[in-house]
C-alpha cells in the first residue's frame, strides 16, 4: 500500500522541489502568472479526467469554478467563516450540487451529456447574476477576505503561490493513485466500452457519478482558491467562455493526461502572455486581433500536429529521443 | 395579461427561433455529413454579415451584397474545412484523432476567424436595411416585423432545399452514403475529401444568408457568431442533430420558450428556464424532437 | 528517474525559464515619463476599449509634439485585457513590475478594474478607471490611490430624475442590460427615485447579446407606464429602440435612455429612425455645437471631436473622451509631480478646474471623480441629432 502511495505521490515531489524556489526568483507578474498557471491546473485536472480516462464530456467547469469562488466567498462574507473553512465548505457543496447534475447526466450520452452541461452552466451563471442579494449580482462581490492561518493572513503572492501548488501537487498526487486504483480502471471501462463494462459487473452509473463529482470538486477548489487570491468575483468570469478556456487547456494538454493538465494550463497562459510580449514588442498598435488571431492558429497547428496532445507529442518524443 | 401579450411573446419568440433556425441548419448538414460539430458555424454567418453590411455600406445595392454573403460564407466554410476539420479528418480513421480535437479544431478556428473579424472591422457594430422596408405586421394586436418573415421564410426555404438536395440529388445521396459509411463511399468511388469540402461549403452558404438575414434585425458584430453558434449548436442537438426539420423546430422551440420565460416569468432568467424545459424534454426524451438514424456507439 | 518523472522535471525547467526570461525594462532616469493603461481592446466591452486607445493616444502624441513636459517625453504602454478581470490584475502587475510605470490607466468597465484596486493600492501606484460604478472611488478612505473620469452613475441618474419629474413621468418602468453596467445603474435609480417622487412600475432586464426585446417591452406597456427607461450601451440599446418602435411606444410613452446611448453616435445610427423623439442624458460632447459659448468645456470639446474625426475617420464618442480625460488628468499631473508615484497621487487628487471632454475636473481627497451633475445634458433625437434639451 505505501509503496503504491509513494509511486503515485514521486512525481508530485519531484515536481514540488523543482517549483519550490520559484516563488522567491520570480517577480510579481511572473508569479501571478505562476498562480494562475496553478489555479487553471486544478480546475483543468477535474476536466481532464472526466473527459479522458472516463470518456464524458462537460461544458461546464466554469461553472463549477464559480461554484467554488462564489460558495468560499459567500461563506466567508455572511457567514463569517474563515476562508480556510469556507473554501473547503465550498468544495463539499459543489460536490454536492454536481452530483445533482451528475445524477440525471449520467443517463445522457455524446452530444446530449454536452448540452446538459451546456446548459447547467448558463443557468449557473445566470443565477450568480440575479441573485445579487447573496452574490452581488452582475457587478460582482468585493472585499473577499484573504486566507489566514491562525494569526498570519497569506496576503502576499509569494504565500499563495505556495498553497495553490500544494493543493494542485496534493490533488495530481491523489489522482494517479485513484487512476491506478480499481476505481481508475472502472473509469477506463467505462470510457471503453459502457455496455463490455456493464456486462463485467461495474456499475456503470455509479462510476461515471464519481468522476462528476470529482471533477466539479476539483473545479470548485481552484475556483475557491481563486476567489480569495483576486478578493473580487462577477458572475463574467465564470460564463461558457471558461467553460471553453478549460477545454482548451485539456485537449491541448493531453486529455485523460494527468501532467497534461498541468502542461495544457501552463502552455496556454504562458502563450497568451508570450503573445502580448511578441506582439507589443513588433506592432505596439495592433493589440488586440492580432493576439486572437495568433492564438487560434497555433490551437490549430498544434492539434493538428499532435492531436494527442502536449503531453502525448512529449511521450512521443522522449521515445524518439531514446531510440535514436 | 392581455391575449395579444400573450401573442406577442409567441411571435417574438418566433423572430429568434428563426434566427436560431438558420445557424442551426448549417451544424446539421456539417455534421449529417462529416460528424463534425463545426463550432465555428456562428463565425461563418458573422462573416456574411458583415461581409453583406460592408458591401451595402459601400453601395453595392442590397441583393448583391446578399449574395456577396452566401459566396463569402461558402469561401470561408470551405477554408475552414481545408485547414482545420480535413487534415484531421483524414487522420481520423486511423483512431489518431479523437472526436473532440475536431471540436478543438473548429473552436481554434472560430477563435481565427473572430480575431480576423476585429482586425478588418473593428469592434462596433453595422447595420443593414431589411430585405423589404415597410411598417412591421399587425396580427391581431401583435407585431412582426417584415424582416422576421424573410428570416422565417429563408429558414423554410433552406431547409425544403436541403431536404430536397439530401433525398433526391445523386450528390446528395452521396453526401449522406458519406456520413453511413465511409469506406463504402469510398470503393463506390465518391471522395470523403469532396464530400466533406462540400458539406462545409454548403454550410458556410446557407450560414452567409443566415448572417445577411439577421443583420437587418440585430446588426452585425465581429463577435455576433458566439451567441449564435451556442443556440445553433442547442437547436439542432434538441433537434435530434440528424435532420434540418429537427434542427428548425428545435430552434423555434428554444426562441419561443426564451420568450415566453422572459414575457410570463422572469426576464433575467429566462434563458435558464428555456434550458431547464430543453433539457428536460432532453432526459424523457433523449433521442431529441426528430430522431434519424443514428449508429450508436457499443 | 522513470521517463514520466524526467519529463515532469523539463516541464516545470522549462516553465521556470520561460517565466523568469519575461521581458523586464529598467526604469530609466530622465526617461520618458511612462503611462500604462489596460483596456478591453476584445470582448464584450471593446466597442469601448478601442476609441479609448485612441483618445489616449491623441493626448499623448499632443503633448510629445510640444516636447514633453519639461523636456520629457510620455511613453504609452497598452495592454489588452481581453475584457477579462484576472488579466486586468496580471497586466497591471505587468505594468508596474515588468514596464516600470508612473501610473496606470484603466480599465474600461468596472468589473476590470475591481481586481486591480488592492494591488495598486499595496504597490502605492496611480490608477486612473473608466469604469462607471461609484464603488471605484467609494470609501474615499479605502480608495487614495484610485481615480476615474465617467460621471458618477447617481449624478447621471439625477438628471434624468430631474427630467422625469419636470414632465411629470411617473409611473415608469425600467429596463436594464443584465451586466455590471446596466446593473449599476438600476441600483442607483432605485436608491433615488422614490425621493424624487417617481415610481417605478416594472424592473426588466435584456442580455447584451439579445435579439428581440419586445417580451419585455410588451410588459412594460401592460404595467401602465408613462415612460420607459432604457440603461444599456449600443448594440443593445438601439435594439431596445427598435423593438419600442415595432410595437409602436414611442407614440404612447416617453422612450428615455441613459448616457451609454448618449454617449455613442452608434445609437442612432444604428436605431435609425427608432430613436426619434427619445430623451437622452448625455455628456456634452455629443451636443458641443449646441452649447452656449461662454461654456468652458466648448473649446476643448469641439477640438476633441475635429482631432479624433480627422485621427479616425470615425465620429467622436463620450466615451473615447472619458480616456482622454485620464491622460490628460496625468499630463497635467506629471507637470507638477515629476517622475514620483507618491507625487503624482497628490497632483492627481489635487487637480482643479482641468477642462476636459467629460467634464471640468476639480478633485479633493473625498472626491476622485471631481465631475458634478451639471456636466450632464439632456437631448432629444430630433432629425437622426441630438437636440440639446433644457428643461
Amino acid at each position: 500500500m505505501t509503496t503504491a502511495v509513494a509511486r503515485a505521490a514521486l512525481p508530485s515531489i519531484i515536481l514540488a522541489c523543482a517549483v519550490a524556489p520559484l516563488p522567491f526568483v520570480l517577480g510579481g507578474y511572473a508569479l501571478s502568472l505562476l498562480i494562475v498557471i496553478g489555479l487553471h491546473a486544478i480546475a483543468v485536472l477535474g476536466l481532464s479526467i472526466l473527459m479522458g480516462q472516463v470518456g464524458q464530456v462537460s461544458l461546464a467547469q466554469g461553472a463549477f469554478y464559480g461554484l467554488g469562488a462564489y460558495g468560499s466567498a459567500i461563506l466567508a462574507l455572511h457567514g463569517g467563516l474563515t476562508p480556510l473553512v469556507s473554501m473547503p465548505a465550498a468544495v463539499a457543496l459543489a460536490a454536492v450540487v454536481a452530483l445533482a447534475l451528475g445524477l440525471p447526466a449520467v443517463r445522457l450520452g455524446g452530444h446530449h451529456l454536452a448540452l446538459a452541461t451546456l446548459g447547467f452552466g448558463i443557468i449557473v451563471f445566470l443565477v450568480f447574476n440575479e441573485e445579487g442579494d447573496w452574490t452581488g449580482g452582475p457587478s460582482g462581490t468585493l472585499g473577499i477576505p484573504p486566507v489566514a492561518i491562525l494569526d498570519a493572513t497569506l496576503a502576499t503572492d509569494r504565500a499563495y503561490a505556495y498553497l495553490v501548488w500544494a493543493v494542485l501537487l496534493t490533488a495530481l498526487a491523489a489522482a494517479r493513485a485513484l487512476l491506478a486504483s480499481p476505481v481508475g480502471r472502472a473509469f477506463r471501462a467505462v470510457a471503453a466500452s459502457e455496455v463490455a463494462a456493464a456486462a463485467m459487473g461495474i456499475d456503470v452509473a455509479r462510476t461515471k457519478l464519481v468522476a462528476f463529482v470529482l471533477a466539479g470538486a476539483l473545479g470548485a477548489a481552484a475556483g475557491a482558491l481563486y476567489a480569495h487570491w483576486l478578493t473580487f468575483v462577477s458572475p463574467t468570469a465564470f460564463g461558457f467562455e471558461t467553460s471553453i478556456e478549460f477545454l482548451v487547456m485539456a485537449v491541448l494538454g493531453g486529455l485523460g493526461s494527468l501532467y497534461g493538465a498541468l502542461l495544457g494550463a501552463a502552455a496556454v497562459t504562458l502563450l497568451v502572455e508570450g503573445l502580448r510580449s511578441v506582439v507589443h514588442a513588433v506592432a505596439p498598435g495592433a493589440t488586440g486581433w492580432v493576439e486572437i488571431v495568433a492564438f487560434g492558429l497555433i490551437l490549430i497547428v498544434v492539434l493538428l500536429a499532435v492531436p494527442e496532445g502536449l503531453a502525448g507529442g512529449v511521450a512521443r518524443l522522449v521515445k524518439a529521443v531514446r531510440r535514436g | 395579461m392581455a391575449a395579444a401579450d400573450l401573442l406577442q411573446f409567441v411571435l417574438s419568440g418566433l423572430s429568434v427561433g428563426g434566427i436560431y433556425a438558420l445557424v442551426a441548419v448549417g451544424f446539421v448538414t456539417i455534421h449529417a455529413v462529416t460528424g463534425v460539430i463545426n463550432f465555428a458555424q456562428g463565425e461563418l454567418a458573422m462573416s456574411g454579415a458583415l461581409a453583406a453590411a460592408v458591401l451595402a455600406a459601400a453601395g453595392l445595392p442590397l441583393p448583391f451584397a446578399v449574395a456577396a454573403a452566401v459566396v463569402v460564407g461558402a469561401a470561408v466554410g470551405l477554408v475552414v474545412d481545408r485547414a482545420t476539420v480535413w487534415p484531421a479528418l483524414r487522420r481520423r480513421r486511423m483512431g489518431a484523432v479523437a472526436d473532440v480535437v475536431l471540436i478543438l479544431l473548429t473552436i481554434g478556428a472560430s477563435i481565427a476567424l473572430r480575431g480576423l473579424a476585429l482586425a478588418i472591422f473593428g469592434s462596433e457594430p453595422y447595420a443593414l436595411g431589411p430585405f423589404t422596408p415597410g411598417a412591421p405586421i399587425v396580427l391581431a394586436g401583435a407585431v412582426v416585423p417584415r424582416q422576421t418573415l424573410w428570416v422565417l421564410g429563408l429558414s423554410a426555404a433552406t431547409m425544403a432545399a436541403l431536404a430536397l438536395f439530401f433525398g433526391r440529388t445523386q450528390v446528395g445521396a452521396a453526401l449522406r452514403a458519406c456520413a453511413m459509411n465511409r469506406d463504402a463511399a469510398k470503393l463506390a468511388g465518391i471522395s470523403p475529401a469532396r464530400m466533406s469540402a462540400l458539406a462545409f461549403g454548403l454550410a458556410g452558404a446557407v450560414a452567409g444568408l443566415a448572417g445577411a438575414a439577421i443583420a437587418p434585425i440585430s446588426f452585425a458584430t465581429y463577435d455576433m457568431g458566439l451567441m449564435l453558434g451556442l443556440k445553433g449548436f442547442v437547436s439542432a442537438v434538441v433537434g435530434g442533430l440528424a435532420s434540418p426539420p429537427g434542427a428548425v423546430v428545435g430552434a423555434l422551440a428554444l426562441g419561443v420558450l426564451e420568450s415566453l420565460a422572459a414575457g410570463l416569468v422572469s426576464s433575467g432568467y429566462k434563458d435558464a428556464i428555456a434550458f431547464l424545459v430543453l433539457i428536460a424534454v432532453l432526459l424523457v426524451r433523449p433521442e431529441g424532437f426528430f430522431p434519424g438514424g443514428r449508429l450508436r456507439r457499443v | 528517474m522513470t521517463m514520466r518523472t524526467r519529463r515532469e522535471w523539463l516541464g516545470s525547467a522549462a516553465a521556470a525559464a520561460a517565466l523568469a526570461a519575461l521581458p523586464r525594462r529598467a526604469r530609466a532616469q530622465g526617461g520618458p515619463y511612462r503611462i500604462g493603461a489596460v483596456l478591453e481592446l476584445s470582448g464584450p466591452a471593446s466597442i469601448w476599449g478601442r476609441p479609448q486607445r485612441e483618445s489616449i493616444q491623441m493626448v499623448v502624441d499632443d503633448v510629445n509634439a510640444k516636447g514633453g513636459i519639461g523636456g520629457r517625453k510620455v511613453e504609452l504602454i497598452v495592454y489588452d485585457n481581453e475584457s477579462k478581470e484576472t488579466n486586468s490584475l496580471v497586466l497591471a502587475k505587468r505594468l508596474v513590475e515588468q514596464d516600470g510605470v508612473l501610473g496606470i490607466i484603466g480599465a474600461g468597465t468596472t468589473p476590470t478594474t475591481m481586481p486591480m484596486i488592492p494591488y495598486v493600492t499595496q504597490a502605492k501606484v496611480p490608477l486612473v478607471s473608466m469604469g462607471s460604478a461609484d464603488v471605484i472611488i467609494t470609501p474615499p478612505a479605502e480608495r487614495r490611490w484610485i481615480f476615474k473620469t465617467p460621471n458618477n452613475t447617481s449624478d447621471v441618474v439625477t438628471k434624468m430624475l430631474e427630467y422625469l419629474k419636470a414632465k411629470r413621468l411617473t409611473p415608469v418602468a425600467f429596463l436594464s442590460v443584465n451586466n455590471a453596467y446596466g446593473d449599476s445603474g438600476r441600483r442607483e435609480f432605485e436608491k433615488a427615485a422614490g425621493k424624487a417622487g417617481i415610481e417605478v412600475t416594472v424592473w426588466e432586464r435584456f442580455g447584451a447579446t439579445d435579439k428581440d426585446m419586445k417580451p419585455q417591452l410588451t410588459r412594460a406597456r401592460a404595467s401602465g407606464a408613462k415612460a420607459i427607461v432604457v440603461w444599456a450601451i449600443p448594440p443593445a440599446a438601439p435594439l431596445v429602440a427598435k423593438s419600442a418602435a415595432e410595437l409602436g411606444l414611442p407614440r404612447e410613452v416617453q422612450m428615455v435612455h441613459d448616457h451609454g446611448a448618449g454617449s455613442s453616435p452608434a445609437f442612432i445610427d444604428l436605431a435609425g429612425g427608432a430613436a426619434e423623439g427619445t430623451v437622452l442624458v448625455t455628456a456634452k460632447l455629443p451636443v458641443a455645437e449646441q452649447l452656449p459659448d461662454a461654456d468652458p468645456q466648448k473649446p476643448v470639446l469641439l477640438a476633441y471631436a475635429k482631432a479624433y474625426r480627422e485621427r479616425t475617420g470615425q465620429p467622436p464618442s463620450a466615451i473615447g473622451g472619458m480616456a482622454y480625460d485620464a491622460m490628460l488628468l496625468y499630463a497635467n499631473a506629471l507637470e507638477t509631480a515629476g517622475a514620483d508615484r507618491e507625487k503624482l497621487r497628490d497632483a492627481l487628487e489635487a487637480t482643479r478646474g482641468l477642462v476636459g471632454v467629460t467634464g471640468v475636473f476639480s478633485m479633493s481627497p473625498e472626491d476622485h471623480n471631481g465631475l458634478t451633475v451639471e456636466h450632464l445634458e439632456l437631448a432629444r433625437v430630433e432629425g437622426g441629432k441630438q437636440v440639446r434639451l433644457t428643461l
